[in-house]
């Protein structure tokens, strides 16, 4: 059964069935009440919850990122799946010894399509500290007055800003200070940091732990192949 | 997918493992959501847009603000959203279009709010008076008609950075921490209520002149 909330709390919430959608698409005045409800949750989540809005948008795009990253690796494995049939019935007419020398020469070009180059891991990284940053203390009961603390603001800037030497993060934003120093580790190429870091935020199980987890393991090959 | 899957996800997103959530966004797309929502839009790169923004909708309820999942079918309540989703993009893209009102953003808004905030951190009424964005009064006016509690946690919390926990023995709030920040909720629900009642007014009182 449909809460009993009012018609334009259940349009905010994304929760109007067919019947309501066609309501608001023939009627002026509830159309504009709609309009009103949005302007009203907009400008009081951001004055309640500083950079609300860019929380939510830098959640979509994430989430953009990653399904385009899925449907990319998709569509390479379907391409490479299509071109290796093809090499095989060609090679097939003049010899089969070939069509092995061929899998192994393709073999690591199709992995490196999906892998993440430096600056991508950099890139990741950052994402990681500064989503770190921006979702702490909006709602959260234990940490909700940190977006306040003025220290904490000044490091997020120095994320922000890519101001590694800055960045003095108190114990207290623990997962802020692993995922910050993570990132300033990785850019100054300090590896032996980057492990401890990235298997401390592991270990512990850190929020956003099995993404490091995958950054650490393509680091990781990065390291091996750079020596 | 079902119900259970959907919680222990949730539940691990709002502990702050979102890779849980993020994979299921993913892995669903093709599975359950492309051809259904494909329907609605009939544009691939559109449905995956409103995919997205219902998604994030779903994070934004169900994990951000703690909301309690819907207690049946999950994956069909994901659909409800996508159709609200592309009504939604529609809807905005109408209103930008033809325009209710020309009013600043949110940002400039708030940005305007805080300089008006004196040293003493009280609002400068004379001040907001004399600016011409509708929209700062409305804030203002609203923001009046807030309790006193509500009125003490923007002012010192908001405006003077002052935290929660130092706060919750001043206004006199008892139980745990988390009473305060459940207040601080109230009150921003609170503004909301009171911020729509002030922009349909105003819009009420502009259909009375013109007609």
């Amino acid at each position: 059964m449909k809460t009993q909330k009012p018609i334009s709390q259940r349009a905010l919430d994304f929760d109007l069935n067919d019947e309501e959608i066609q309501q608001i698409k023939s009627n002026d005045v509830l159309a504009k009440e709609i309009y009103d409800a949005y302007k009203a949750d907009d400008l009081s989540k951001e004055l309640f919850l500083p950079g609300y809005a860019k929380l939510v948008s830098t959640k979509q795009h994430d989430l953009t990122k990653a399904l385009d990253t899925i449907q990319s690796k998709a569509r390479t494995a379907t391409s490479n799946h299509k071109n290796r049939r093809g090499i095989v019935f060609k090679l097939l007419s003049v010899a089969a010894t070939i069509v092995v020398l061929v899998g192994l020469i393709i073999q690591p070009w199709q992995e490196s399509t999906v892998e993440l180059t430096s600056e991508e891991i950099s890139i990741e990284l950052k994402s990681l500290a500064m989503l770190s940053f921006e979702s702490t203390g909006f709602l959260d009961n234990d940490r909700g007055e940190s977006t306040t603390d003025s220290e904490f603001l000044a490091n997020y800037s120095f994320i922000k800003d890519d101001n590694c030497e800055n960045l003095t993060i108190n114990d207290r934003y623990k997962e802020q200070k692993l995922l910050a120093e993570l990132y300033c580790s990785y850019q100054h190429n300090d590896m032996n940091s980057v492990k401890l870091i990235a298997n401390e935020i592991i270990n512990n199980q850190y929020p956003n732990y099995g993404k490091v987890e995958g950054l650490l393991n393509k680091i990781l090959k990065h390291d091996k192949s750079d020596h | 997918m079902n119900r259970e899957d959907w919680q222990h996800i949730v539940n691990e997103a709002r502990n702050g493992n979102e890779l849980l959530f993020n994979n299921a966004v993913t892995s669903n797309y093709g599975k359950h959501f492309y051809n259904v929502i494909v329907d609605i839009t009939r544009d691939d790169q559109l449905t995956k847009e409103i995919y997205i923004i219902a998604m994030t909708k779903f994070w934004e309820r169900f994990i951000l603000w703690g909301e309690p999942l819907p207690e049946s079918n999950i994956n069909g309540y994901i659909y409800t959203i996508s159709k609200n989703a592309f009504f939604e993009k529609n809807r905005k893209a109408n209103t930008e279009k033809h325009g209710f009102i020309k009013s600043s953003g949110n940002i400039e808004i708030l940005e305007k709010y805080h300089s008006h905030v004196h040293q003493s951190y009280s609002v400068d009424i004379e001040e907001i008076g004399k600016d011409r964005d509708e929209s700062l009064h409305q804030l203002h006016l609203a923001i009046q008609s807030l309790d006193i509690k509500c009125k003490k946690i923007i002012e010192l919390n908001i405006l003077q950075n002052i935290t929660l926990a130092k706060l919750k023995d001043e206004l006199g709030i008892t139980g745990t921490y988390n009473a305060i920040v459940q207040k601080k909720k109230r009150c921003l629900n609170h503004l909301r209520r009171l911020l729509q009642k002030e922009f349909q007014r105003k819009s009420s009182t502009i259909e009375g002149i013109t007609s």
